[in-house]
């Protein structure tokens, strides 16, 4: 894809320098960028701007089908504005009077096309959509050298784009997109006109290699002002920024006035690479615009370790599960109560005064046990907060659309998490609801020493009834009768008590251990189970989206070649 | 006051000169449109063309039915100037040959209209003063209003209205209010036209000698260049024409600034005539552009030269299609037309001339022939030249033209104004959408929250842990006493500690809870609003201007959410202790601590049993309780209150939030609805002041 400057003063044409790739080599680089481009397309849908894919997505359309047909013709376009002298131009190239030519402006209303080299050229016209009326080919039969040459090029005259005719413009802008070698048709008078420079040399100044300036009606000029106005006309395109314009001069009118254009023509028809170099420059400039969303520094591969800490920690707390630790702990406790509790002691209680029961609100004891129903859920408002914070930092070095795209991924599951959060603690709770057997062994104990409590007190009593006052009789049973046993038995009633408290409280001391140790087990498996969820719902689908951005960079690098 | 009721300037100036018979061939057909105006004149000696041409005679020569305003303001437009009493002391019919030499017809119909003036200015001269000082307060105001917003929104058409808008001030500010002010100056012709057409050098021709560079570059001419007699010389570059332009008196140095007029005097040009070579339209330098329609702009008549390879371009037809909209007195010059093809593209172009609404033009051809010394050979300008003179040597003639564009062009603000206006309508229209979707986003938000104060969304994670944690443990119950004892002091030491602590860790996790609960919905609400602002087509000016901080809640907002919400829970511990009177059956029994039951009642209201956290048996426990201690009555009072505080908190913090919107739209600095109505307002000053 060289091209070569042509020195104005001669007006004559360099050939351009034969590429160094083969046709065959360069369609293969092009057919990577376009995989590329493709790919960005993927990407980029529901995350980049909607034209701009909309503009890609035409473009491979475009591409394809340019590829798919003949690759041996070359489509090349004449525009230029009205009066400037296209269609004479046109003619003067085919050697015949195809294209109508006059004073009467604008003239050229539809492209007429000119083939040389039938083969497969049917479909790209088609293609092109020019109207059958208006296509010609130069085939064998008006065999000449000049015309085998040319063999393989597509010549279009296209109506002009300043006219008030805005249907003109259309058919132009159409045609200029799918053109292979774009020639720009000027003459001394409109060379330096906005409407051409603004409209197509400008959006269009980086198909330098596959665009060709030619001025026209030099006759018009005297002969020392021709070079004067190529080198204006050099000036205006390179600041233009078409670097390095290729310009030549023709007359249609002087013998032999358009040998300079044909020579171009017939280089460029022989090299085969204007199509190659045409679409790649389209994947050029439509990389650039994607480059816009392809930031500088190269993102994380994934959420930093301290993000990851941080998230879980705030979706503890959103979860509550220290909360749930605690509440857990106590209702052990209390559950630990029934069974090691000193049941004297819970009798005694019992039969204070009840607020609940003078507001004949008694149930509502019993239900408020009932309370502890495990975690259910977490907030909703802790969990968004917790996924806005994940992504700070580490998303300000990315684009715009990106950092948005990685704060939205981040919240793709935000909807459920509290209830995954409410499962994944659940999961955690059974080790509290299990009631370990030492507890019954215990109950037991504390009942039997109730009920040696309560033999002793009977015993004493009995005692005190056939001893002291002779009910049962004058000869009770000596272990009834005997009145000096009452100490005993007492001693052994209050120890029974007294060892009932002492196992009550020695086994409440057991009870807060083992529930402490329950807790931060507790706590400790609520974490995991956390971090799973966290790991799964949220820093995975960042993960993922930061994946494919940094694949999407990479692509718009290969597209850009 | 202008009779008619669509005056269009062009035309009737057009029609003023259409009487050369040569090109124009508009043969007289009446004086239809002056009717109104008394004078013995034959029909054949004024301007044909119909209503426009009626109306404008009437708009400079008043109707003699009317009274001494319109009269004053005739006077306006003739100025002071003594010149035409001079030239034609009494009204004679023009067919008296006052100067023999005087021959053509054009001249001689302008003249008959010129001569009429003299007599009905004398009747208003003591109003004139007044009438013209208001009259130039009604144009300076109209170019404050015009001057006093920006169009900063993007919504289709803002282009054309940026345009017409700096066009309008343009006006006022180089030729409306100047030439009020002196109408006796020289008849300013531009010549305007594409590039490469060869305007220079038909100054040059016209002048006589090279004033402006020619050559085969394109473009040529970048410095306008005002070419006129040396007496006016002092006037243009003094004078308050252009009065944002430089002056440089020529000869033109080769290499001047862009927007430097060079004014060149010369003996060749005749008295009441002044040339301007104005650059082209159509080059790729867009300060030629903008030079060339200021420069329309101030045109007492625009001569648009176009050529033979170029009469179809987009550009011409839309220059002059603004220029008959903008009231300027247009000629046309079709140049370099090719010998042999003369015809066939004069009589195309003459077509398109009249498809376009601008048939009746003065035109004038010129062929393409060889130039030397920078001039076309004198026969190729002739008609020009001697339109131009005569136009320029008759006072009446020139001051009808004058006047005839002054007219057009103010005619022109009552359109165009309104025009104007209706883009700034457009702007405000995108404002309002742009509140409306901050307004309705924060809105969604308020009432997602209400709703999540309400079902019990909000009754998870710690929030329920904490409270099964206090209502399970039976330290809510605690907190009940029972009256004349002290029981609850029996309990062990650590008990009673645990107690506040619970209490106190319920508070804050509730706390937390809503605070979260209003930053998240305060965020989100940011979000949408941006999200919104994206999608419109009116968004992306106003947050280009406002700070990245916009999408999320403000940086205060953590801290004034939490005052809030504390602030929310003292207020309904205050009303549980105040307006919490215990039914008196409960309360000889038993006496409370208000600030577990305040948490009791927040619970409740957050909508405890009502949704998922339902759990068999256990619905409304905290509402059964409230409702035994205080009566379903008082119950209900607290209840409501307590949410209707907590709804004008939160409504108070997000009306703080959506400020920070506003001020963003603000400091885009969109016009707001009392742009259009002084617009307007202006206009039908300017009106009343005409």
């Amino acid at each position: 894809m060289t091209t070569s400057a042509i020195p104005a003063s001669t007006g004559g044409v360099a050939r351009p320098a034969p590429s160094a790739a083969a046709p065959e080599e360069s369609s293969a680089v092009l057919l990577a960028r376009l995989d590329a481009l493709d790919r960005m397309v993927q990407a980029g849908t529901g995350r980049l701007d909607e034209p701009l894919l909309a503009d890609a997505r035409t473009l491979l359309d475009r591409a394809g089908e340019r590829l798919r047909l003949s690759g041996d013709h070359t489509v090349v376009t004449f525009a230029g504005g009205t009066g400037s002298g296209k269609s004479s131009l046109f003619n003067a190239v085919c050697g015949l009077d195809l294209s109508p030519t006059g004073v009467r402006r604008p003239m050229t209303s539809k492209a007429h096309a000119c083939v040389w080299g039938l083969d497969g050229a049917g479909p790209l016209l088609d293609w092109l959509d020019v109207d059958k009326r208006h296509r010609y080919a130069r085939a064998s039969a008006l065999d000449n050298s000049a015309d085998q040459s040319l063999q393989g090029l597509v010549l279009l005259d296209l109506p002009d784009h300043d006219s008030i005719q805005a249907v003109h413009r259309a058919e132009v802008d159409r045609f200029v997109t799918i053109a292979d070698l774009l020639v720009w048709v000027v003459d001394p008078q409109k060379y330096a006109d906005a409407a051409l420079h603004r409209n197509y040399i400008v959006p269009y100044a980086r198909y330098a290699a596959v665009t060709l300036i030619v001025l026209n009606q030099v006759d018009k000029l005297q002969p020392g002002e021709v070079d004067d106005c190529v080198a204006d006309l050099r000036r205006l395109l390179e600041a233009e920024g078409l670097a390095e314009p290729r310009i030549v001069t023709t007359s249609a009118v002087a013998p032999d006035g358009v040998r300079n254009l044909r020579d171009v023509l017939v280089a460029t028809v022989a090299e085969r690479q204007a199509r190659n170099a045409r679409l790649g420059t389209d994947v050029e400039r439509l990389a650039e615009r994607f480059a816009a969303y392809r930031g500088e520094a190269a993102p994380p591969s994934a959420v930093p370790a301290a993000r990851r800490t941080e998230l879980i920690e705030e979706l503890s707390a959103a979860a509550g599960a220290p909360a749930v630790a605690e509440a857990m702990e106590s209702a052990y406790e209390l559950r630990a109560a029934d069974f090691v509790g000193w049941p004297v002691q819970t009798m005694i209680t019992r039969l204070r005064s009840d607020p609940l029961r003078r507001m004949r609100l008694t149930e509502l004891r019993e239900e408020l046990r009932g309370a502890f129903t495990g975690p259910v859920g977490a907030q909703q408002g802790d969990v968004d907060n917790a996924l806005a914070g994940v992504t700070a930092g580490f998303t300000d070095d990315l684009p715009d659309v990106w950092a948005r795209s990685v704060r939205a991924a981040a919240r793709t599951h935000a909807a459920e998490l509290p209830e995954d959060l409410g499962a994944a603690l659940r999961e955690a709770v059974p080790t509290f609801n299990q009631v370990p057997r030492w507890w019954w062994l215990v109950k037991t104990w504390q009942y039997f020493l109730v009920l040696v409590a309560v033999l002793g007190v009977a015993w004493i009593g009995l005692l005190v009834a056939f001893g002291l006052f002779e009910l049962g009789g004058a000869d009770p049973h000596p272990l009834l009768g005997e009145a000096g046993l009452i100490p005993y038995v007492a001693v052994v009633a209050i120890c029974a008590l007294g060892m009932g408290w002492l196992t009550s409280s020695a086994c409440r001391n057991m009870v807060a251990l083992s529930s402490g140790k329950h807790g931060d087990r507790m706590e400790r498996h609520m974490r995991e189970q956390i971090e799973q969820v966290a790991d799964h719902k949220v820093i995975r689908c960042v993960a993922d989206e930061l994946t494919h951005y940094t694949r999407f960079r990479d692509d718009v690098e290969a597209a850009r070649g | 006051m202008p009779s008619g009721d669509e005056v269009s300037g062009p035309s009737v100036r057009a029609d003023g000169f259409g009487l050369v018979p040569p090109a124009s061939g508009d043969e007289p057909t009446g004086d239809s449109g002056m009717s109104g105006v008394p004078f013995g004149d034959e029909p054949g000696e004024s301007a044909s063309g119909g209503s426009n041409s009626g109306a404008a005679a009437a708009l400079i020569f008043g109707d003699a039915s009317e009274d001494a305003p319109d009269a004053s303001e005739r006077k306006l437009f003739t100025g002071a100037a003594p010149a035409p009493e001079a030239e034609a002391p009494e009204p004679a019919p023009p067919e008296t040959p006052e100067n023999p030499e005087e021959a053509e017809e054009p001249r001689r119909a302008v003249r008959t209209e010129a001569v009429r003036r003299p007599d009905r200015s004398a009747l208003a001269l003591a109003g004139t003063t007044m009438r013209q000082s208001e009259l130039t307060r009604a144009l300076g105001e109209l170019r404050d209003r015009l001057g006093a917003f920006e169009f900063v929104l993007d919504v289709p058409g803002v282009e054309e209205a940026r345009e017409a808008r700096s066009e309008l001030r343009n006006q006022l500010e180089d030729y409306v209010l100047p030439r009020i002010q002196a109408v006796e100056t020289p008849l300013l012709v531009v010549l305007g036209g594409s590039t490469g057409a060869g305007k220079s050098t038909l100054v040059n021709t016209l002048v006589g000698t090279r004033v402006s560079a020619t050559g085969v570059l394109r473009p040529t001419t970048s410095s306008p260049i005002l070419v006129c007699h040396p007496d006016h010389a002092d006037w243009f570059l003094e004078g308050p024409l252009l009065p944002g332009m430089g002056r440089v008196r020529g000869p033109a140095p080769d290499a001047i600034a862009g927007d430097q007029l060079v004014i060149i005097a010369s003996d060749a040009v005749p008295r009441g005539l002044a040339l301007l070579d104005s650059p082209d339209f159509d080059s790729v330098f867009e300060d030629h552009y903008e030079f060339a329609t200021k420069l329309m702009a101030v045109a007492d008549l625009w001569l648009c030269v176009t050529t033979a390879a170029r009469y179809a371009d987009a550009q011409v037809w839309q220059m002059l299609r603004r220029a008959s909209e903008n009231g300027a007195t247009i000629g046309v010059v079709l140049s370099r037309v090719p010998q042999g093809a003369g015809a066939e593209v004069v009589g195309h172009f003459g077509d398109m001339l009249d498809e376009h609404g601008v048939g009746d033009t003065r035109r004038f051809t010129v062929p393409e022939t060889r130039i030397e010394d920078s001039r076309l050979p004198e026969e190729a300008v002739e008609e020009i030249r001697g339109w131009l003179v005569g136009v320029a040597d008759n006072a009446g003639d020139r001051e009808f033209v004058v006047g005839d564009t002054l007219g057009g062009v103010l005619d022109s603000f009552r359109t165009r104004v309104p025009e104007v206006a209706r883009h700034v309508e457009a702007q405000v229209e995108q404002r309002d959408e742009l509140a409306r979707i901050v307004e309705s986003s924060y809105g969604t938000a308020l009432a997602e929250l209400d709703e999540a104060t309400r079902n019990g969304s909000l009754l998870r994670g710690e929030v329920l842990a904490r409270w099964q944690d206090f209502a399970g443990t039976g330290d809510l119950l605690k907190s009940l006493h029972i009256r004349r004892t002290k029981s609850g002091k029996r309990h062990g030491a650590a008990r009673r500690q645990r107690g506040p602590t619970r209490v106190r860790a319920l508070k804050s996790a509730l706390r937390a809870g809503l605070e979260s609960l209003i930053v998240s919905s305060a965020e989100h609400a940011a979000e949408q609003v941006i999200a919104g602002w994206r999608e419109h087509p009116a968004g992306g000016p106003v947050m280009a201007e406002a700070s990245a901080s916009l999408g999320t809640a403000s940086p205060e907002l953590a801290r004034r959410v939490t005052r809030a919400v504390s602030a929310w829970q003292d207020h309904v511990q205050d009303l549980v202790r105040t307006e919490g009177v215990t039914k008196r059956s409960v309360a000889k029994l038993v006496s409370f601590d208000p600030e577990a039951l305040a948490l009791v009642l927040m619970v409740g209201l957050l909508g405890y049993g009502t949704s998922d956290v339902a759990v068999s048996g256990n619905s409304a426990v905290p509402q059964r309780l409230l409702k035994a201690l205080f009566g379903a009555e008082s119950l209900r009072g607290m209840g409501a209150k307590a949410r209707a505080d907590l709804r004008s908190r939160i409504g108070m913090l997000f009306d703080e939030e959506a400020i920070r919107f506003g001020q963003a739209l603000d400091a885009a600095g969109i016009p707001d609805q009392t742009v259009p109505a002084q617009l307007y307002q202006a206009t039908h000053n300017l009106e009343v002041a005409r």
